[in-house]
């Protein structure tokens, strides 16, 4: 077994009969990558370089790297959320023998995994956590890091964002429990900046009006007896109470007054209220956001499933189809059964009819992308809904291609609907993602009579 | 009762003759049906007269008004209120004065009234909304809202009412008529007149006894009550006085207040302001054993220095406060006393005298409500109210006067208006103890 020394100036971790330890000269993606190295030992004394080395292998995408075992070798336990979390144990550098069976573990559950057939950043990495928690047998553990934005941070998904991104983990997660591929049990629950996902908020009371934080507050004092209600300051007189109505001295609380409120002074606007606006100034792009405005999202511990260790093992993809659930959506073979119909109609009232389909190739990665999908699909599946009529037969070619048919319909009036719903969708998502260019095709079919269904399915997929 | 009855009926009357018949009647005679009757005729023409000669004046006060336009500050104290906030903020935002500031005072509500209410501040349909997070009673929540309202003058809403639009207009010209007037009271109607003959009932007399009474107890000089449901007073005036005191009745103490203080009370038959009021006998029984216990928790206990000739003697207030007292207690006690006199001295004249006294009143309320009719701005709507007349005798002679009679005896003899839940207990409590 080859154990390998990233950062210790000479073989740190002492060498056993069964473990040979070696050297590498420079941590570069090649070296890395070598197929020989069973495991990695990094040296834990420098935090910094060894956080830089081990978020390097598990960003590494490559399926004999990023799932290699790392231990960290050191007298004591490190004192690092983030590093304990990335690397498999820690150790004496005198004691590397007894990682042997969490090296072989790893390797025999890494030797059933099939070949990734994920098309997008997002689903890989999705596809890695799976297979690194369950080549593991761990649960994946949210850790509290303030180098990270987010403040809590899944660092094993972090590794393969730049820090900008990182919210993104949110999306896989959400979408890996949805799934029913991870379970997620609640440990706390975060406020995001609306605007660049920083967690570092300044949460304060301000002004109604202008929004200031410059507020004044004080109680409010009910006198009982006369009825007169102000604040604390109105009855303030050297060390007493007195009420300023009626002159008489307010000993007790309960018996002589109480405090029914507090009202606050903003000393910008100088206007009095009660209900100031609670909201949080981010840290880190000092945009300002009323508390009802961040996101929220639920910090999980995370384990993997049945279906996950399924999914770990054979891959796994997100498809449009599992996502929108269009009303009046046929499975194919009764597309096709229609489709058929349609063409003996033509054959006899030679009236035409369109088939057209819909294909939306970067689905999958729009869909991991960020917070705001779980508010684009309802509106993608309403755009969708109007464009058709209750006559029109929708079905699911494969998982990016919509089907459509518009019996008794002419070119132009299956053309026109559908080439708005392709722009209407684009403009959907290019306003709500930043950055994304969405590829959307459609196309359409006058059905002939002389026709078949599989030659419209041979043309689609040349097309 | 057969024509017979009738016949038997009318025979007796005829031969009875005057003075007898002045001996059965004498109250109604010599003193309720000049103070009710021929005070209300005497008003529509001087009214008239008036309303001609001051033409002038009036246009000048409603310049002066719009000329300086000062900030008039509304506010409404309530509890669970917040479903007819939305309303009031909409029919406010509708009348002819738009210098206003809206203040929703909150007297603990715990319904939603602070989600409605906050988000109506947000959209600027109201100004401010200042709320107690406990109850502590109407008059504590409108002091809340006087400590914080910034116009020179006032005008103190019930949430469930709304207003002509010209209104708060009309309810404001009477401080620029006369500088000594230092409140103006609205002329409050009901809402909900068909809702059931206990509303109908309750609409005419609201007409007879506000409409019409109030206008002439305020040309007389002895108007006493600015109503809660729409009441406009200076600014200055309340800060001077600490605003109001712990009722119930603290509509009617407040004017008074202001009365000891020299200051004149006006009725404003123009502002007319409509309210919801007890759709049910048994709400409406609760709600008058309140308003009459604090007659003499207010007139005959906190304020009997009205009655005494001190340095503050004033000869308006002394009356205003004899008529009261006199036509709703004394009269009140004396109507037993009558019915004993004649149940006693002449038993067997008992089935003549009832059914002309019931004849008689029928009588006064026709005459009252030609001069309501005469005076309102709503005649088709009102006058189709005059085929319940004949039913007023009975719920203001019978109906009103029982429970008239169970209040003041309440709180002559137990002080019951301290218990009541209208305030919270522990206000009730001190002010029990401090014998206030």
């Amino acid at each position: 077994m080859k154990f390998v020394e990233l950062n210790t100036g000479g073989p740190g971790a002492r060498a056993d009969e069964a473990i040979e330890v070696a050297r590498l000269s420079e941590a570069t993606e090649e070296n890395l990558a070598d197929a020989a190295i069973d495991a990695f030992i990094v040296d834990p004394s420098d935090i910094n370089s060894a956080r830089r080395l081990v978020k390097k292998i598990r960003s590494i995408d490559l399926e004999g790297t990023y799932l290699k075992p790392i231990f960290l070798v050191s007298q004591a336990e490190p004192d690092d959320a983030v590093l304990l979390s990335l690397a498999d144990d820690y150790c004496e550098p005198d004691k590397i023998v007894r990682l042997m069976p969490i090296v072989n573990r790893v390797n025999r559950r890494a030797e059933r995994f099939e070949d990734l057939r994920a098309e997008t950043h997002e689903s890989r990495v999705l596809d890695h956590v799976l297979r690194f928690i369950y080549t593991r047998d761990k649960s994946l553990e949210p850790v509290i890091d303030t180098s990270s934005r987010l403040g809590y941070s899944y660092p094993l998904i972090a590794v393969n964002f730049p820090p900008e991104e990182e919210h993104k983990c949110f999306g896989i997660l959400e979408h890996a429990e949805k799934q029913g591929l991870l379970n997620g049990a609640y440990v706390d629950r975060m406020h995001l900046c609306g605007r660049c996902f920083s967690s570092f908020l300044n949460f304060r009371e301000t002004c109604q009006k202008c929004s200031s934080s410059d507020l004044a507050s004080e109680d409010l004092i009910h006198h009982f007896v006369c009825a007169y209600v102000g604040p604390e300051s109105d009855f303030l007189k050297a060390e007493a109470l007195v009420c300023p109505k009626c002159a008489k001295q307010l000993r007790h609380i309960g018996v002589d007054y109480d405090k029914p409120s507090v009202i606050y002074t903003c000393g910008k606007c100088n206007i009095t209220f009660q209900d100031p606006k609670v909201s949080a100034l981010c840290l880190y792009c000092k945009s300002e956001t009323i508390a009802e405005g961040l996101i929220e999202k639920p910090v999980k511990r995370y384990s993997i499933t049945s279906k996950g260790a399924h999914a770990a093992i054979y891959g796994t993809h997100i498809t449009m189809r599992d996502i929108l659930r269009i009303e009046g959506m046929v499975e194919i073979e009764v597309f096709q059964a229609f489709v058929q119909n349609e063409i003996e109609r033509i054959k006899r009232v030679e009236k035409p009819s369109c088939l057209a389909y819909l294909q939306f190739l970067n689905f999958q990665e729009m869909y991991l992308m960020g917070a705001i999908k779980d508010k684009i699909f309802p509106e993608i599946m309403r755009l969708m809904k109007e464009s058709i009529r209750p006559s029109d037969v929708l079905s699911y070619l494969n998982e990016s291609t919509l089907l459509f048919l518009f019996p008794d319909t002419p070119l132009d009036g299956a053309r026109i609907p559908l080439d708005r719903l392709r722009l209407n969708l684009v403009k959907l998502m290019q306003d709500n993602f930043k950055g994304f260019e969405p590829r959307v095709f459609v196309d359409t079919f006058i059905v002939k009579k002389d026709s078949t269904f599989d030659e419209y399915i041979k043309r689609i997929a040349v097309s | 009762m057969t024509i017979a009855d009738i016949i038997d009926f009318l025979q007796f009357w005829k031969t009875v003759g005057f003075y007898k018949f002045l001996r059965f009647f004498w109250y109604a005679i010599l003193l309720e049906f000049p103070r009710y009757v021929v005070f209300d005729m005497v008003f529509l023409i001087v009214f008239n007269i008036q309303r001609y000669l001051r033409k002038d004046a009036y246009a000048l006060a409603r310049h002066r008004l719009f000329n300086l336009n000062p900030l008039v500050s509304i506010l409404v104290p309530g509890k669970n209120e917040g479903e007819n906030i939305y309303k009031l903020s909409k029919s406010l935002k509708e009348q002819t004065y738009k210098n206003i500031e809206i203040i929703i005072a909150d007297d603990g509500s715990d319904d939603d009234t602070p989600e409605i209410c906050n988000d109506l501040v947000r959209n600027g349909l109201i100004d401010k909304y200042l709320r107690s997070d406990f109850s502590g009673g109407k008059a504590s929540v409108s002091n809340l809202a006087l400590r914080y309202a910034r116009g020179s003058l006032v005008l103190l809403l019930d949430a469930d009412s709304s207003f002509d639009r010209d209104a708060i207009e009309r309810s404001l010209i009477p401080f620029y008529l006369d500088d000594k007037v230092g409140a103006v009271g609205g002329n409050v109607k009901v809402r909900n007149q068909n809702a059931g003959l206990c509303t109908t009932l309750q609409s005419i007399e609201y007409l007879k006894s506000i409409s019409v009474g109030r206008a002439v107890a305020s040309l007389l000089g002895i108007y006493r009550t600015v109503p809660g449901a729409f009441g406009a007073f200076r600014k200055d005036i309340l800060d001077r006085i600490g605003g109001w005191d712990v009722g119930p009745g603290l509509d009617g103490d407040i004017t008074v207040k202001i009365r000891k203080l020299g200051y004149k009370i006006r009725f404003e038959k123009d502002a007319i302001c409509f309210t919801t009021v007890p759709e049910d006998f048994r709400r409406l029984t609760k709600q008058r054993l309140r308003w009459y216990k604090s007659l003499v928790r207010f007139r005959l206990r906190k304020h009997s220095d009205v009655f005494l000739p001190t340095e503050n003697f004033s000869f308006f207030n002394f009356v205003s406060f004899v008529e009261n007292v006199f036509f709703n207690v004394a009269l009140d006690f004396k109507w037993f006393i009558y019915i004993v006199d004649m149940f006693y001295n002449a038993p067997s004249l008992v089935k003549y005298i009832i059914p002309m006294n019931y004849v008689l009143y029928v009588i006064f309320n026709f005459m009252q409500y030609a001069v309501v009719t005469a005076l309102t701005e709503r005649k088709e709507k009102e006058s189709s109210l005059f085929l319940y007349l004949p039913l007023m005798p009975f719920y203001m002679g019978f109906y009103m006067r029982a429970v008239r009679t169970f209040a003041y005896a309440q709180e002559f003899l137990f002080k019951s208006s301290y218990k009541d839940p209208w305030n919270p207990w522990k206000v009730s409590r001190r002010v029990l103890k401090e014998r206030l």
